[in-house]
């Protein structure tokens, strides 16, 4: 059981810590690669102690065989593998030498600790495992510590191993218990109360979530959670007022921000469906907005323009409230997105981006995007005269005609006095932009109300909107829009989301965007320059250019480092940034290696030190100074022979220090024979050793010491010494 | 281990504060290992105590004060964790084990036992648990240190210790018996030297044949009766207000039992008269009545209500009666009593056995006083009637 202990436990600790170096240097070794290697060497280290010597030999040689034939070409060419397997041996020989030290032990535990909470510092995570060991070793080494303490005994494996259950217990504990990736929220005690309604009231709701099956896909209707790929328009609304979002810039917005949630392709007559927006394309269609609102940007050399702030770069911290939903909310003229908590699966193929799995609230991520003044006349300008623009053959160009085609389709049953109305309200415009302008000028006319009756059967929504009942709320203006536009022949298409108002309610820091907050709009595509939102809802999309002069900027917020550690998408400044993360890890694994190596010294020297402290007996003395006789003899090139006695090794010596033409005096009053006599006497006459006995190998010993020194320098000598030390149990 | 508290007391704090600041696995892991730390380890405690195993025996179930007896204690652990700290805590107020110290505290590995042999003294007589009270139980990081008692303890009835008196000062003269009627006894009969012939009827083991071969006539041994005076002892059985009330007790029913066990030995008859809610007399007159005597010593209790002077008033006592008062004091109207005994020709013999001797001794013609507080050397107080 003690070999298990004391083998077992720094192997465990190595596979821990070698997984986490797989991770952290990015190797392309298999995690089953350590695990594998340390019950191999738990099998080697087995048969030693079992002293089979025959099948250890037989198991390396048929393992050295397996890894050269298989690993050779893999493991030899690379340093990093190199390193990899030093370490891994560095840190299993370590901690076994550690393990007979329980006060060293119980340092080094305290110290892993400090360490796990200075990577923590540095936003470095690590593997729950590794945490777990560290954890495990702590709590074991900090227990011997105090057994030993408390019994002034020296440790009896049997006890820790027997504690082994309660620690492992303790540890599942801590394993199963919940981690957040915000920090502990102490609400439970400050306001009990409250916190204690929040928790009932979110509780009821993720059963109500899960009993109604919710929690797929946003849909303006049901706020948030919804799960039709084709809704139906049109009936009384009722919006709710709890939070579904919380929404935080790093700088002053001053200007409502869309945030696009369902985006819906084809419309049926009664709603919209989503076709086109399901199919993939070959590049994520948010970094191909990206390139055309980029390419428009540089059209327009935006950066050359002085009066008026045209595109600015922004970032907004979003997350999420009593909301449970597969929707990722995100603006218009996405750039990349970052995950502040957990789990960065998502599926980012089609325009709208879905979570793979539902998130709930306190779900945190980060979107960087390039916020564009709509309202600028640069950019209106733009826009007039990018009729019969295309793009040059390429990607950019196949996803405008893909577009173009996809999203002017309307159902044949779309009466004729609509496109008749898109006729006749766009007649006098010149360019899309206008005409689209000119469509939401003309819906800003008809009356908002969210008492509206259902759409009769079998008639056209838009129809019924514009003709029948000439009132409605946000989705009734945003499908006239798409529909009427579509009519005059521009894409155009219908967009589900939230709005965060520029008077929104805000609670640390974050804007609170509720139920209210829902809202649906119509967006125009133009080559050349990207999907453009046009919200033809009255009292929506109203906002004045002044928000947008350089001279009533002011930043908002300071510019802060993010608390939350974050796991960005593959851009390539996140890339950069990851390499120089890797490598300041890298280089601080080191250092920690190094640590490790000078505290293995360390022990080392200290259990030579208690070692040569120790009490030994006259006899004792005498044996191992005459081991540090032959030791130097060797030294000096004089090795017992297999069949030569004390006696004749001592006089054959005798006369070959002779040989070096040495100072008489420093053989002086040292017999050699003398010392083997002495040693004899005590090995096998069964005399008791006396002093004078151990004075007489002493003084053999020290002119052999003198000797050497004279013969082989003082920096030679030293080290001898230093030798004969260090293998003072061995001679 | 306070060392080791504060450490946890800090880690808590520490890592509470850390994880107000921070989120994320590490922070919160470290949180729970702290906070999860002092929760286990009083679980821990209780795990140990419901699982530890303790036998004890003694050699007998019956024991006398002040004398050794065989006591055996036996720990396990059965169990498959370690028990890190096991401290057994032994009845001390009544009972002393010898060599306590190397046997009480312990740490036993899965599957470990331990006994230990050693013997216990009981300082007081009565019915008490002795041996193992409780167990203190420490956790693996000495955190806590639990008390729980044990519910099956070892219960044992001590007896008084018996007093071998050589002489007892107040029963050595022997009354002449025929001055009088009452109050002798004739059990012990002695051998005459003189012989008479035989008759019907006399028991054929008397025949002194030595004599009736050498006068060629069945002779037969004459007896003669010896008379001794009938012994009472009236013991009180009042709950006296005393620094030491079972030292007292003690002392009262040890100075009863060598009285009786002298009056066995030399064959005097006598009576031993206390309160036990009613007046019980109980008569002694061989070993096997003294021993039923001495068995019931260790369920006698002291909550009696009738003082000295009113058990001698409902006790009738016979004329040439030795009359052994023992008393916690000597009040006046005892000593009244007391007088009307000795008028009444009964020879009466108190003995005081509170804590402190009066300073002036009571006096009494014809009665004896003898003062036998805590510390007295009973056997000398009771064999040469005075007290040094």
């Amino acid at each position: 059981m003690k070999f298990w202990y004391e083998k077992g436990v720094p192997l465990l600790f190595s596979i821990a810590v070698a997984l986490q170096e797989i991770e952290w240097m990015g190797l392309q070794f298999s995690p089953a690669v350590p695990v594998v290697t340390g019950l191999f060497v738990m099998l080697l280290l087995f048969l030693s102690e079992k002293k089979q010597w025959n099948v250890l030999g037989a198991v390396c040689i048929v393992a050295g065989i397996l890894v050269f034939l298989f690993y050779y070409k893999e493991i030899v060419p690379f340093e990093m593998y190199h390193l990899f397997v030093g370490i891994f041996a560095l840190q299993y020989f370590g901690m076994s030498a550690l393990m007979g030290f329980v006060y060293v032990k119980f340092g080094c535990s305290l110290s892993f600790i400090a360490a796990v909470i200075v990577l923590r510092f540095y936003k470095v995570e690590i593997q729950p495992f590794l945490l777990m060991f560290l954890l495990f070793f702590a709590i074991t080494s900090c227990s011997e510590f105090v057994h030993v303490s408390y019994y002034k005994s020296k440790l009896d494996s049997r006890r820790t191993l027997g504690m082994l259950p309660v620690f492992l217990v303790m540890l599942l504990v801590c394993m199963l218990l919940p981690v957040k990736d915000t920090p502990f929220d102490w609400s439970f005690l400050t306001d009990p109360v409250t916190s204690a309604y929040q928790s009932v009231r979110a509780l009821c709701e993720d059963v109500s979530d899960s009993i109604r099956g919710e929690g797929s896909l946003f849909s303006y209707e049901s706020a948030g959670i919804g799960n039709e790929d084709e809704s139906t328009l049109g009936g009384t609304l009722e919006q709710s007022d709890r939070v579904l979002l919380k929404v935080k810039g790093n700088r002053s917005i001053g200007h409502a921000v869309y945030l696009n949630g369902s985006i819906s392709d084809t419309y049926t007559g009664a709603g919209w469906k989503k076709d086109a927006v399901k199919e993939s394309t070959k590049e994520c269609e948010y970094k191909l907005a990206a390139q055309e609102i980029a390419y428009a940007m540089n059209t327009l050399n935006y950066s050359t323009i002085e009066d008026e702030i045209v595109m600015q770069e922004r970032t907004l911290d979003l997350k999420f409230g009593r909301m449970r939903t597969k929707t990722l909310f995100y603006p218009e003229y996405l750039n990349t997105l970052s995950f502040t908590s957990k789990g960065a699966d998502i599926n980012d193929d089609t325009v709208n981006i879905l979570f793979k799995r539902a998130r709930k609230r306190n779900y945190e991520y980060r979107v960087l995007y390039k916020d564009v003044n709509l309202y600028s006349h640069y950019v209106t300008d733009y826009l007039k005269t990018l009729d019969g623009f295309e793009y040059p053959a390429g990607e950019l160009r196949d996803y405008a005609e893909n577009i173009k085609e996809k999203y002017t389709k309307l159902p044949d049953s779309l009466p004729e006095q609509v496109v008749e109305l898109a006729k006749q309200v766009t007649k006098d415009e010149q360019n899309d932009y206008e005409r689209m302008k000119a469509i939401c000028g003309y819906l800003k006319t008809l009356n908002y109300s969210k008492d509206v009756d259902d759409v009769p059967e079998n008639t056209d929504f838009v129809e019924h909107f514009l003709f029948d009942t000439r009132k409605g709320y946000c989705t009734y203006f945003a499908t006239a829009a798409a529909v009427l536009g579509r009519s005059a022949g521009i894409p155009t298409r219908y967009v589900e989301g939230l709005t965060v108002p520029k008077d929104c309610e805000q609670e640390d820091g974050y804007y609170l965007v509720d139920g209210t907050c829902a809202h649906a709009w119509c967006e125009a595509y133009f080559e050349g320059f990207g999907w453009v939102i046009f919200d033809a809802t009255p009292g929506y999309g109203e906002e004045g250019e002044s928000v947008w002069t350089k001279k009533e900027f002011t930043f908002h917020y300071k510019e802060e480092p993010v608390k939350q550690p974050v796991t960005p998408l593959v851009t390539t400044d996140v890339a950069e940034e990851e390499d120089t993360v890797k490598n300041s890890r890298f280089e601080f694994w080191l250092l920690c290696v190094v640590a490790v190596f000078a505290v293995v010294i360390l022990v080392v020297l200290v259990r030579v030190y208690r070692y040569g402290k120790r009490k030994q007996t006259q006899e004792e003395q005498c044996r191992f100074a005459f081991g540090v006789l032959l030791f130097y003899c060797r030294k000096l090139g004089f090795t017992l022979g297999a069949s030569e006695t004390l006696m004749e090794f001592s006089y054959r010596v005798q006369i070959g220090l002779e040989q070096f033409d040495l100072d008489p005096a420093l053989l002086e009053g040292a017999s050699l024979e003398e010392a083997s006599e002495v040693y004899l006497k005590l090995r096998y006459g069964a005399c008791v050793a006396e002093e004078e006995d151990l004075k007489k190998i002493m003084k053999v010993v020290e002119s052999l010491q003198k000797i050497y020194r004279k013969k082989y320098g003082k920096v030679r000598y030293w080290m001898v010494h230093i030798e004969s030390y260090l293998l003072r149990g061995v001679v | 281990m306070k060392l080791v508290r504060i450490g946890i007391v800090l880690g808590v704090i520490l890592s509470g504060v850390f994880v107000t600041f921070y989120g994320g696995s590490i922070p919160y892991r470290l949180f729970y290992f702290f906070l999860a730390i002092p929760l286990l380890c009083f679980f821990y405690t209780l795990y140990v105590y419901l699982r530890f195993k303790v036998f004890q025996s003694v050699g007998h179930k019956t024991l006398v004060k002040e004398e050794a007896a065989e006591y055996t204690v036996q720990v396990g652990n059965e169990d498959f964790i370690t028990y890190e700290n096991m401290k057994l805590i032994f009845y001390e107020d009544y009972s002393v084990i010898q060599d306590v110290k190397n046997f009480c505290e312990y740490c036993l590995m899965p599957g470990e036992k331990k006994e230990y042999k050693t013997t216990v003294l009981c300082k007081y007589r009565g019915n008490y648990p002795i041996g193992v009270k409780a167990v203190q139980v420490t956790d693996f990081l000495h955190l806590f240190h639990i008390t729980y008692p044990i519910y099956e303890t070892c219960k044992v009835s001590v007896l008084p210790k018996i007093v071998d008196l050589g002489a007892c000062f107040f029963l050595e003269e022997n009354i002449d018996e025929k001055r009088v009627s009452t109050g002798i006894s004739l059990e012990q009969p002695e051998r005459d030297v003189e012989t008479r012939p035989f008759q019907n009827g006399d028991d054929k083991r008397m025949v002194n044949w030595k004599v009736s071969a050498k006068y060629q006539e069945l002779l037969i041994r004459k007896w003669t009766g010896v008379s001794k005076r009938e012994v009472t002892l009236l013991m009180e059985t009042l709950s006296y207000d005393q620094e030491d009330p079972i030292a007292f007790e003690d002392r009262m029913l040890e100075c009863i039992l060598a009285i009786t066990y002298y009056c066995v030995k030399q064959n005097t008859l006598c009576h031993v008269v206390y309160e036990q809610e009613e007046l019980r007399q109980q008569d002694i007159y061989d070993y096997v009545s003294f021993d039923t005597f001495y068995q019931s010593t260790s369920t006698i209790f002291f909550r009696g209500k009738l003082p000295m002077e009113q058990v001698i008033a409902n006790y009738p006592l016979l004329e040439n009666q030795v009359a052994v008062i023992l008393t916690a004091t000597v009040t006046d109207s005892l000593l009244e009593a007391v007088g009307e005994m000795v008028s009444e020709n009964i020879k009466a013999v108190i003995l005081v056995l509170g804590e402190k001797a009066s300073e002036q001794k009571p006096v009494v013609a014809g009665a004896e006083f003898l003062f036998l507080g805590e510390g007295v050397d009973l056997r000398r107080a009771l064999e040469e009637g005075d007290v040094v």
